[in-house]
């Protein structure tokens, strides 16, 4: 009885504290169009803009904005993005590439995936991915920010 | 004896006797040329993306989500036009000649698409009367008791097919050798009248796909037998005046477990064997012969010849599945007339030997 009590407590703490924390740190997810603009000198330059109507086929970039809000440095940030099953993988879209999974579970360079369909393994293709990861090697100051992104394909 | 065989593949007839046995060999493509499956996400679907995150801090680990961002799936109507009888050996003054096509919904919205034939300038002769016949029950069977003369089709699933037949009159002037070209075109009824704004599928916008926006002719030379593309010579299918001994036309449809037309494994198609004996037909002893597809099994009772059943032993009746293929014998025909076979298969599950 008392053990059950200490546990509850000890659970709406954390309950408690989490929202405080987790307010500190902000994670937003947003998605854009790519789109080629052409400036006055003819040089054509890739821009983001907002993904209203996409159609099946048309490339579509999301970024992702951790902003660490609270006084202390964030160490050991991993950053998930399951990929919904509409969407197929089209890479990194900046400088720092994820990790990916085809099950979930295990994370690697796309060309270090195998799948195995009936007792035969084939090198996982961008089709199979289903889950990205970000393991950022430096601490994330206070007040500091990170953005990832990558490209997906509507199927 | 006058026998007819159709072979499968691109491969022509074989035949025996003093007979023209024009194989249509678009009509007979082998069963994995069919198979295209559709996974284009229907118009509608919203697709959401939220990213998880997790770090440590001075008072241990920390999880958060981010917001959820959420996507529309808009609508693609775009629409293909195949030809499944190039050319068609007609006779002059002759009625309720045809010619096969079939309508694919390429989008990914259930859509219906507007028909109209035209012929191409500067060809031979001007076949008359001529009306679009839709395969309305989808048996990819001609039965004027269910199908009908129509001049839009069903509303189609996503990459859902029908197939149409163009019946016209050939005049009686028409010059032996003379060649008509004609071209099915469809359009989707949505656009009819030039409309805009959100009139896809669950109220998302409308984008137009490939075929309906390339071509000549500001865009409306989309959904045609060409594609899009400016029409050529390959594409149409043709009349071509000449004495018609017979011929046999084959077509197929499939029904997929799911009620599509995906060829998949366990889906069935129904094959149509038309058989056409023109004025010079002194047709005895008619016999069709069929192989069945590798890769597909005969669905045992499906035979039938003008919509009546056969059995497969040889007894009694005209028809028997025997050797991995059915064979008919329609004995005497009249000259001017036309019988069609049907029979079904289903396609075996991946990996079976056959």
């Amino acid at each position: 009885m008392t053990k059950t009590l200490l546990l509850a407590l000890a659970a709406a703490g954390l309950l408690a504290h989490a929202p405080a924390r987790a307010a500190e740190a902000t994670l937003t997810s947003a998605v854009f169009k790519e789109v080629e603009t052409r400036g006055p000198d003819g040089r054509a330059t890739m821009a983001l803009k907002p993904a209203a109507r996409v159609t099946p086929g048309d490339q579509v970039v999301y970024v992702l904005t951790y902003r660490n809000g609270g006084e202390k440095p964030a160490e050991g940030v991993v950053v998930t993005n399951p990929l919904a099953q509409n969407l197929v993988y089209a890479g990194p879209a900046d400088m720092q590439p994820p990790l990916v999974s085809i099950d979930g579970r295990t994370f690697g360079p796309l060309a270090s995936l195998t799948k195995t369909s009936a007792g035969v393994a084939t090198k996982a293709v961008a089709a199979d991915v289903t889950t990205l990861r970000w393991t950022l090697a430096q601490p994330v100051p206070a007040g500091g920010e990170v953005r990832l992104s990558f490209r997906a394909r509507l199927k | 004896m006058f026998r007819l065989h159709a072979l499968f593949a691109s491969r022509r007839t074989a035949l025996s006797g003093a007979v023209v046995c024009a194989l249509v060999s678009a009509g007979c493509a082998a069963i994995p040329a069919l198979a295209r499956a559709q996974t284009m996400t229907p118009a509608g679907t919203m697709i959401d993306n939220v990213a998880a995150m997790g770090f440590t801090d001075r008072d241990g680990p920390v999880s958060l989500a981010s917001n959820k961002v959420s996507l529309r799936v808009q609508e693609i109507v775009d629409v293909s036009v195949e030809t499944l009888t190039p050319e068609v050996e007609v006779e002059p003054d002759t009625h309720n000649q045809r010619l096969a096509f079939r309508i694919r919904n390429l989008g990914n919205g259930r859509q219906a698409f507007d028909l109209s034939v035209s012929e191409l300038q500067g060809d031979d002769f001007d076949p008359q009367f001529c009306s679009i016949i839709v395969d309305w029950d989808g048996d990819g069977v001609l039965d004027m008791t269910r199908d009908k003369v129509s001049n839009v089709t069903p509303e189609l699933a996503p990459g859902q097919a029908v197939i149409v037949w163009v019946s016209c009159s050939i005049p009686a002037g028409a010059v032996h050798g003379a060649l008509a070209r004609m071209l099915l075109r469809a359009w989707p009824s949505v656009l009819r009248n030039g409309m805009t704004g959100p009139v896809g599928n669950d109220g998302t916008f409308i984008v137009v796909g490939p075929n309906l926006r390339g071509g000549s002719g500001g865009g409306n030379n989309g959904g045609g037998t060409d594609g899009g593309a400016p029409p050529t010579l390959t594409t149409f299918a043709t009349f071509k005046v000449g004495q018609v001994n017979a011929q046999l036309i084959k077509t197929q449809t499939v029904l997929d477990v799911a009620g599509g037309s995906r060829a998949a494994p366990g889906s069935i198609v129904t094959y149509s064997l038309e058989a056409r004996f023109g004025v010079g037909a002194n047709a005895r002893q008619v016999k069709i012969s069929d192989a069945i597809p590798a890769g597909s099994t005969y669905v045992p009772g499906s035979l039938a010849v003008d919509g009546a059943a056969l059995t497969d032993a040889e007894d009694g009746d005209a028809g028997r599945f025997a050797g991995g293929g059915v064979e008919i014998a329609l004995g005497d025909v009249e000259a001017k007339s036309s019988r069609t076979v049907t029979f079904k298969v289903r396609i075996d599950p991946l990996g079976s030997s056959q």
